[in-house]
């Protein structure tokens, strides 16, 4: 049994190593245990820091909250809650950039998370670059949502629409309008909004016909009543305008100023159909009489501005010789007057409503009047 | 012959097979210390400070564990203060890579300890030291021949830096350029087998996570490499500003009486105490105040006082002999320097710049070569941790520019001025052109003769009429004080100096060499002395091996000639014989 010297030397060193590889596992097991629960501690003092950071934000302590985020941070790097936290707090501090790196490193990880890709468009249609707004809003439209995603989509899409008629594309809302009408469930809420979307949008034809469906299923609902009446004043067609509105009981101050200026274009329109000629002399002096009103207000306002008291003077003498030609003789002999009454009318209107002062729903139904007839004769 | 060769064959490719073996073997060993090691500065540290502590908690700390840590470093575990890399270059060049088994430990204690408790100092530095004292060990272990011994040191080195940064590429430059000083070195497959080993696990353990989680950055208009070349030439200037106050301060440190080594780190831990309660920022590490100068986190005026904070807070842990290394304060400084210079620039520049965080990145890198003189490790730990090529050109420019700055005017590298001061003299790792014809151990005589400190100048005066020796060696073979030059005791007689210590004539620098300097070196060194050329121990600076005169010089030269004649007579006859 006696080895020479050299497989004695072989055999030390196979043993050597096989004991070097068992330390090495050993030393593994044991790192990587450590290692673990050092993670484990580092994530539950993460969540204190983040959760004291939030009561520091709402606590109107920015500074704070924002150093304990990033505490937070520090600790659990892959945290997307702490991030967008953090990110979000930024932005309110007006630190837009500093908010858009984060969100962008975010995004290097998960580009299709929709809270990302949402803020990043917040902020982005905040700086005014809205093509790249636009895309992440997309982005969070189409990003992978986790549970039913269809309430929180209709936010966005909403919110999307928003944005771009604030940015004056309305072409591009339209579209965004009808993808969400097509995606909306059939009930009143969910229609008031498409309505009231198409209103804002310019399109008030579609959105009479909105609240029309929600009026066919419910002919009392208030809201779809005063939306209905705006929508169809936008449209121009002042009688069911007038309907919807008294229709709808309590007004809010904007449609009840609708209203007023509906039933002022509808009792002081002296070409309007089936009125006698002496309905149409009376209005159309009156119309006349409530113009030489706005001009002796401006005579009297010093910021008359671009008017200039000649100006003033050689309107006054032409609505002064209206006012005598407007007798139910001429008007016999020559019907073409009533047409330059609504023109002189509509031309001292325009000059002065909200020049001189404040226009008063008179003075918006006369400017209507004398829009409408213009559009005709032209 | 053939009966020889064969075995000999063999031990040789088992040689091979076994060293391989144990590369692996050290590099996961290595990487398992390293992640150990950040893994306990850690949790300690949440254990010494609590979750969020308080002023009087941020200020004791760091003295009442300093108190303790100065104890082990002064008394059980003496060659473990400071970064590790220097004494593991030490190690490596003059003790044939031999490293007690009590360095790793005491270091990986003693680290923990400092840079939990709030020290300025990094872990990549002593992660070095424990890697190399674990392959250093494990070699001696395994009782590998010497050599082997030697080459397993960068390789631990090497797989500790991988693990510790989560560089492999950056660690195996590392141990060629900084550890063996020479990037053609046969050890390269080595350390990349042992870095590869070291990330695997520590990658397995923590995940494959970066560092730094940076943005991509790219650069914004060719004008911008003015700006980045400016900022190369403040990280030179940083970079000379951090090493000339390191190294006075520590000079300070270490001409204070020996008794008081075990109370410097506490006096250290006093001055940081002070200043964690004005910036916490500057405690230990950093990396998070790192990360956020990056990510553009921080504002100009907090980078530019956190990067003057943390210089003063890096020099003061250091110098007062805590353990714990430079290589995580000089990332720090420079992210800090960068940011704020590119917040600067991003202001005022009247071209499109890149954000604050790529000057903060290119910033790190040129601190790194301008302090550790690193160029390519600096270059290639930046790449690896953006992993973007945009950046590389920037970051060469200021690399480059920081380097040659800080090389101007501080000739010696950081780390090796810091062996110098402890009185270890690395050999140059410059290539020798041709081999020399004699070294100064060949020619060297040990008889010489020391005169002792406290011995007055009138009393040498008066020996020195008898002997007239060119120099006089001042204290001991063990501890050499110093040299006396003969006119310099002369001029001292004639002033009346007569009565003072010997030592108050000694001059400050003394021309030494050591054994292995070549003849063209010793000779050089040789005139600029009065014919009396001290040869020191590289380990020891101040431990007097022998002297080289002229003399010795001439004595040599002429054994070596009759050696020379004695072997020609030798071979004509051998030769006479056989042709006969």
């Amino acid at each position: 049994m006696n080895q020479s010297p050299e497989a004695r030397i072989v055999q030390r060193e196979i043993v050597v190593l096989i004991l070097l590889c068992a330390a090495s596992v050993v030393g593994f097991l044991a790192t990587r245990s450590a290692a673990a629960a050092n993670r484990a501690r580092r994530i539950e003092d993460a969540t204190f820091w983040y959760d004291r950071g939030q009561r520091d934000l709402a606590a109107g302590r920015t500074t704070e909250g924002i150093a304990d985020l990033r505490r937070a941070i520090a600790l659990d790097r892959d945290n997307r809650t702490y991030h967008l936290g953090l990110a979000r707090a930024l932005a309110d501090d007006h630190q837009d950039d500093a908010a858009r790196r984060i969100l962008i490193g975010v995004r290097e990880t998960s580009p299709e998370d929709p809270a990302v890709n949402l803020q990043l468009a917040r902020l982005d249609a905040h700086r005014g670059d809205w093509t790249s707004a636009v895309r992440y809003y997309q982005n969070a439209l189409y990003g992978l949502w986790t549970g039913d995603a269809t309430a929180p989509r209709r936010q966005i899409r909403i919110e999307l629409i928003k944005d771009l008629l604030a940015h004056d594309q309305r072409a591009r809302a339209l579209s965004e309008v009808l993808v969400l009408s097509n995606n909306l469930p059939d009930d009143a809420t969910s229609r008031l909004v498409v309505a009231q979307l198409l209103v804002d949008a310019g399109e008030p034809a579609r959105a009479l016909d909105e609240f029309r469906r929600v009026l066919r299923v419910d002919q009392r609902n208030a809201a779809a009543l005063a939306g209905a009446g705006a929508a169809a004043f936008q449209a121009g067609d002042y009688s069911t305008a007038h309907r919807y509105l008294h229709s709808a009981g309590s007004l809010s101050a904007d449609a009840s100023e609708i209203r007023a200026v509906t039933d002022m274009v509808l009792t002081r329109d002296p070409l309007q159909a089936r009125l006698s000629l002496r309905d149409r002399q009376e209005r159309a002096v009156q119309n006349v009489n409530r113009a030489v009103e706005l001009l002796a207000e401006c005579r009297a306002s010093q910021s008359s501005g671009r008017l200039t008291s000649q100006v003033v003077d050689s309107l006054e003498a032409e609505a002064g010789a209206m006012t005598r030609n407007l007798t139910l003789k001429a008007l016999r002999q020559s019907p073409e007057t009533l047409d330059q009454a609504v023109d002189l009318v509509y031309r001292i209107a325009r000059q002065t409503v909200d020049v001189c002062a404040a226009a008063t729903p008179l003075d918006r139904a006369l400017l209507i009047i004398g829009r409408r007839h213009e559009a005709e004769r032209q | 012959m053939k009966s020889v060769a064969a075995p000999l064959q063999q031990l040789r490719l088992r040689e091979h097979q076994l060293f391989l073996a144990l590369t692996i073997v050290v590099g996961v060993l290595a990487g398992l210390a390293a992640v150990l090691f950040t893994v306990a500065i850690d949790r300690v540290t949440r254990l010494l400070f609590g979750l969020d502590p308080t002023g009087m908690r941020l200020f004791l700390v760091p003295i009442l564990v300093s108190l303790l840590t100065g104890i082990l470093l002064a008394r059980v575990f003496p060659d473990v203060r400071g970064s590790g890399v220097p004494q593991t270059e030490a190690a490596y060049h003059l003790r044939d890579g031999l490293i007690p088994g009590r360095v790793p430990l005491g270091k990986f204690l003693t680290g923990v300890l400092c840079i939990a408790s709030g020290h300025s100092m990094g872990r990549e530095g002593p992660s070095v030291q424990i890697g190399a004292g674990l392959a250093s060990v494990v070699g001696q272990w395994v009782s590998l021949p010497p050599k082997r011994i030697r080459d397993l040191v960068p390789v631990g080195a090497a797989g500790a830096l991988a693990a510790a940064f989560n560089t492999p590429v950056a660690a195996v430059l590392f141990a060629l350029e900084e550890i063996i000083g020479d990037m053609n070195a046969s050890l390269l497959g080595s350390t990349v087998v042992a870095s590869v080993a070291a990330v695997v696990v520590e990658r397995s353990i923590l995940g494959n996570e970066p560092l730094f989680r940076v943005p991509a950055y790219h650069l914004q208009h060719p004008a911008e490499l003015l700006a980045y070349a400016g900022l190369g030439v403040a990280g030179g200037i940083l970079s000379l500003i951090f090493c000339k106050g390191l190294l006075s301060v520590r000079r300070g440190f270490l001409a204070l009486p020996v008794w008081t080594r075990t109370w410097q780190p506490a006096v250290g831990g006093l001055l940081i105490g002070a200043m964690l309660i004005v910036a916490p920022q500057v405690m230990g590490v950093g990396y998070e105040y790192v990360d956020q100068a990056l990510n553009g986190g921080l504002v100009l005026r907090t980078m530019a006082l956190l990067c003057a904070l943390k210089i003063v807070a890096t020099t003061v842990s250091y110098s007062s002999g805590n353990a714990g290394g430079i290589f995580a304060p000089t990332l720090y400084i420079g992210a800090m320097a960068g940011g704020a210079v590119g917040t600067l620039v991003h202001q005022f520049a009247p071209f499109p710049t890149a954000e604050p965080g790529a000057y903060a990145l290119v910033g790190m890198g040129a601190l790194f070569a301008g302090i550790i003189r690193a160029p390519m490790t600096s270059v290639f730990m930046i790449f690896e941790i953006t992993q973007d090529y945009q950046i590389l050109v920037p970051l060469m420019v200021a690399n480059l520019l920081s380097f040659f700055i800080s090389r101007r005017f501080q000739p010696t590298p950081v780390y090796h001025a810091l062996l110098h001061q402890d009185h270890v003299h690395l050999p140059s790792s410059a290539p020798a052109i041709r081999p020399a014809a004699w070294t100064a151990a060949d020619v060297m005589s040990d008889d010489v003769a020391f005169f002792p400190e406290a011995m007055s100048v009138d009393e040498l005066w008066r020996m020195s009429q008898h002997t007239a020796p060119a120099e006089f060696l001042i204290g001991t073979r063990e501890r050499l004080i110093g040299i006396v030059k003969p006119q310099h005791l002369a001029s001292a007689m004639e002033s009346g100096r007569a009565s003072e210590p010997i030592r108050s004539l000694v001059v400050d620098r003394m021309v030494h060499t050591h054994e292995d300097h070549p003849s063209d070196v010793v000779l050089e060194r040789l005139a600029q002395t009065h014919g009396l050329l001290p040869v020191m121990a590289r380990d020891d600076a101040q431990h007097l091996v022998g002297v080289v005169t002229m003399g010795n010089i001439l004595q040599f030269m002429r054994h070596r000639r009759a050696e020379g004649r004695a072997m020609t007579t030798d071979e004509a006859a051998e030769s006479a014989a056989s042709s006969g």
